[in-house]
């Protein structure tokens, strides 16, 4: 089969998934519990507040997976979990905040940017989920070498959550 | 020596002077040598034609075969609904996604495809399916409602988080010769249908090599004893090949032709491929320009259901179409269709491939076929149109008609359902209210998710099922006052507020190179200094053209470019009252912006591709780009807000159930728009002609009934108040800061409020009240 999709850049809009990593999906939806780990699995970078779960427990049940994903390398699995718990809660900035995460794992950087803002834009008055996404933001800016753009997030808010 | 000269010379006398004897001799030995080198060069010339004949044919014919055998094209699917406890959801609605599915209510739950209600709920035996995250097996589930509600789910006595049913097939690309066909596997044709073939088409198929003339004989003699043609003489292979290579004209070389393909073909393949190709390729029907292929798609196309969930007089129903698509047509001539299916059902019970039994029960059922054409599964040509773009940019026509690609869709079947109905019911009744001639106003709607941009229904004109002019996405029309809230924008980024006073009084502009223009106001009038919230909600031409000449046409263009990604086509001043043509999807575009709080969201209709063998092969993430800042968005939100609960929004009945939004008129009346969302959905309604004559309708009598009739049928989802700081009260008609004691007040974002004047009278100090709550609060 020879499709144009496959020669495709990562650029722009459309991810082309990495089929080494993703494969045919294996794993089923049966049964589906929670994962009790649904914070963040840390980078090493920086030390994400605890953030309130999605309130529905459809939502955390995808976060969860899509955490576990993620822990696994397989941030394109991540996204698409994380998605479908947006299309249930499109207006929790936790997951927006972890799909710039994972985006940023796959290397997508301008998608994780523009993600990690939505996560600011819908945090609203709520703390913890503001210094998340704001250092997440930092993450994506080390990642693209604005290093000091991050510096001044993180002096900001890992003071601030400290 | 001396007697060969002697010899020589007898021999020439004898040529010299024949006999009349020998001369017949010599001319029959002639004629005969003539005849065999004849024969023999002629045969040897045959024998080289014909095979280079037949290796044509056997060429052409693998070559066929195997490219038609996997020939597959794309299938495309709606977002899947997700069950979840919380989930605002009916019982009833829940079953009607079942049926729209092709569940069928039994009592045993024994299959899957079924579903059984119960008090206080329904339980459900899901089919397995491969979604493109993971694969879901077969499972039987329970969920149960209270109220609107879904208040659990559980899966053999275990809770459930979530679990979806699994997607409508919407449609597929099949190539532009109009064939459509689900491929099945060998493993997924079941054995009644495999076995009824063969004892109602071609008895001896397993035996023969292509043709068979004790067929020919039978078939005959039935038919001869029957007065009418009951049988056909032609093999499976032998219609096979007639429906891949060769046409319908009854002569003596195509005859020919067609048992040389049939003998060749049977060479090359085995009996299996070749009943399965007979079951992907069998015509079954026209739908339009769409030619129903395949018993894989005719089961989705007469029944709603896959084929392995078909019961025997179904099964029946769908051979006895294969002899006359158009004759045995269920949905025209449904009792001619019993009939001819009653007959192949006694010869299933005369073959023993059905009990007594089950022959007794499967006589007396109906056919059991969809209501119409189109309601089996689901079609939604215009929403198809939106997918065909966007996967153009990437995917090749071809691969989309033949790599079997399964293609993941944002479309939501109950919302496009119901905005579908709203465009057609509502333009119905304003034609009958005021006297228009039916039919002559069209419309079209698109709804996005209002954070994801993902399109959840797209409507193309009035008639949802039928492939057309596509309104959404090809009209080009003026947007009318929808337009405004872009003035307004640009006005707040550039220092204006929503007190900012504006001068709604007669003007005449002549932009260089350009005509002089007058624009009025809607009803005529001025009305002098107001605020821009006011002139913005009762949608004010010359306060707008006001605040648009004073912000500058240039930044507002600019803005226009940032937020939708393209220049305007109008330069001129008259673009601020939205003399600037645009589709309903441009516009969704334009306002994706709003009502998500200030991303660049543009409507998207694609989630996954995967390939035949469900490997992922493109993701479509979401596209957000920030291009407002969220305090300004929110602020414009707010006015948007006001805009429904006292301007041209008014006399929406949710106006004030936390709704935004605009209407738009265009000159003449010609064009009726309207653009609202609440918290998870925007909508973007245009009513007009065809033909550009007026309609007499404003966005408010037009657009916003479709929008009206829509939200009644999904419920509003308020906009939930931004908790911001910066809220401050000022009176409606003069911008004033005031108080709801000394004035008709709104309360709105404004970010210099040591700026604002007070209202002479009012006392802005918090009264006893407010003061003791601000002590005790916490």
């Amino acid at each position: 089969m020879t499709l144009m999709s496959g020669c495709a850049s990562t650029g722009g809009n459309v991810g082309v998934i990495d089929r080494e990593k993703q494969g045919r999906p294996q794993q089923t939806e049966l049964p589906q519990t929670q994962d009790p780990q649904t914070k963040e699995p840390g980078t090493g970078k920086v030390q994400v507040p605890v953030i309130a779960p999605p309130r529905s427990s459809a939502a955390q049940t995808l976060l969860a997976r899509a955490n576990t994903a993620l822990r696994d390398n397989a941030p394109a699995t991540a996204i698409l979990l994380l998605e479908r718990a947006v299309r249930i809660e499109p207006r929790e900035a936790q997951l927006w905040m972890r799909l710039s995460k994972a985006h940023l794992d796959k290397g997508e950087t301008q998608i994780a940017l523009q993600h990690a803002r939505k996560a600011i834009a819908l945090a609203g008055t709520d703390r913890n989920k503001q210094t998340g996404a704001w250092l997440q933001l930092a993450n994506v800016y080390e990642a693209q070498g604005r290093d000091s753009d991050a510096l001044s997030i993180r002096q900001r808010y890992e003071r601030g959550s400290g | 020596m001396a007697k060969k000269p002697a010899t020589r010379r007898r021999t020439a006398d004898t040529k010299k002077k024949p006999t009349g004897r020998g001369w017949l001799a010599i001319l029959r030995r002639w004629l005969l040598q003539l005849l065999l080198k004849t024969v023999l060069w002629g045969g040897l010339l045959a024998i080289l034609v014909g095979t280079g004949y037949l290796y044509y044919l056997d060429r052409s014919i693998s070559k066929t075969f195997e490219g038609r055998r996997w020939s597959v094209p794309a299938q495309i699917y709606a977002q899947p609904v997700e069950l979840y406890a919380g989930k605002r959801l009916t019982n009833a609605e829940l079953q009607v996604e079942l049926q729209r599915l092709g569940y069928r209510q039994t009592s045993d739950l024994s299959q899957p495809g079924s579903y059984q209600p119960i008090a206080g709920g329904v339980s459900i035996h899901l089919r397995a399916f491969a979604f493109m995250d993971a694969p879901r097996p077969s499972m039987r589930i329970t969920v149960m409602f209270v109220g609107s509600r879904l208040q659990r789910l559980s899966y053999d006595n275990r809770p459930l988080d979530l679990v979806r049913l699994e997607p409508a097939v919407i449609g597929s690309f099949f190539p532009s010769h109009g064939e459509d066909r689900v491929i099945l596997t060998p493993d997924e044709v079941p054995a009644l249908l495999a076995n009824g073939l063969k004892a109602v088409e071609d008895r001896s198929f397993d035996d023969h090599q292509g043709f068979s003339v004790a067929g020919i004989l039978r078939a005959a003699l039935v038919n001869l004893r029957s007065g009418e043609a009951r049988q056909g003489g032609s093999t499976l292979t032998q219609q096979l090949v007639k429906s891949y290579f060769l046409t319908n004209e009854r002569t003596i070389e195509r005859k020919l032709r067609e048992l040389a393909m049939s003998v060749i073909l049977e060479l090359r393949f085995s009996k299996e491929d070749i009943l399965t190709a007979y079951i992907n390729e069998i015509f079954l029907g026209q739908n339009g320009a769409r030619a129903i292929h395949g018993f894989g798609l005719g089961s989705q196309y007469y029944f709603n259901k896959p084929l392995n969930e078909l019961p025997a007089h179904q099964i029946a129903s769908l051979i006895s179409i294969i002899r006359g698509p158009s004759y045995y047509n269920p949905f025209r001539h449904p009792e001619r269709t019993i009939r001819r299916r009653n007959r192949i059902l006694d010869t299933f019970l005369a073959d023993g491939l059905i009990s007594n039994a089950a022959h007794q029960d499967a006589i007396g059922q109906s056919l059991g076929v969809v209501d119409s054409p189109n309601s089996g599964g689901a079609y939604y040509p215009a929403f198809m149109d939106l997918v065909r773009v966007e996967l153009s940019e990437r995917y090749s026509a071809d691969d989309l008609r033949t790599q079997g690609l399964r293609i993941f869709t944002t479309l939501q079947p109950s919302i496009q359902a119901n905005a579908q109905r709203a465009v057609s019911a509502t333009l119905r009744s304003i034609e009958n209210e005021r006297k228009q001639e039916p039919n002559s106003l069209q419309a079209s709607a698109v709804i996005t998710d209002t954070q994801t941009g993902e399109v959840l229904a797209l409507v193309g004109g009035r008639q949802g099922r039928v492939d057309g002019f596509n309104r959404a996405i090809n009209a080009q029309r003026p947007v009318g006052s929808v337009i405004k809230p872009l003035i307004v924008l640009s006005a707040l980024e550039n220092g204006f507020e929503w007190s900012s006073v504006v001068d709604d009084a007669s003007i005449t502009l002549t932009p260089p190179n350009g005509e002089p223009w007058s624009p009025r106001n809607y009803d005529g009038k001025t009305r002098g200094e107001l605020p821009i919230i006011k002139a913005l909600a009762l949608s004010l031409n010359l306060a707008m053209v006001d605040l648009g000449n004073r912000v500058g046409i240039g930044t507002v263009q600019g803005r226009f470019q940032d937020l939708v990604g393209y220049a305007p086509k109008n330069p001129y001043p008259s673009f601020f009252l939205g003399a600037e043509p645009m589709s309903p999807l441009q516009l969704t575009e334009l306002y994706g912006n709003f009502a998500s709080g200030g991303f660049h969201t543009p409507p998207k209709s694609v989630i996954a591709v995967l390939d035949e063998q469900g490997v992922p092969v493109s993701h479509h993430p979401f596209d957000v780009t920030q291009t407002i800042d969220f305090a300004t968005a929110s602020s414009l939100n707010a006015g948007l807000q006001l805009v429904m609960q006292r301007g041209t929004g008014r006399s929406s009945p949710f106006s004030n159930q936390g709704v935004a939004g605009k209407t738009g008129t265009s000159n003449d009346n010609r064009d009726s728009w309207f653009a609202g969302f609440d918290n998870s959905r925007l909508s973007v309604i245009w009513v007009g002609r065809d033909d550009n004559k007026p309609t007499d309708l404003t966005g408010t009598s037009g657009a916003m009934r479709i929008w009206n009739a829509i939200a009644r049928a999904e419920g509003p989802d308020p906009l939930l108040p931004d908790i911001r700081e910066d809220l401050v009260a000022i009176e409606y008609d003069t911008g004033l800061q005031a108080t709801s004691k000394c004035a008709d007040v709104v309360v709105l974002p404004i970010r210099q409020p040591d700026n604002l004047q007070i209202k002479s009278g009012c006392s802005l100090k918090p009264s006893f009240g407010e003061r003791l709550r601000a002590i005790f609060k916490p």
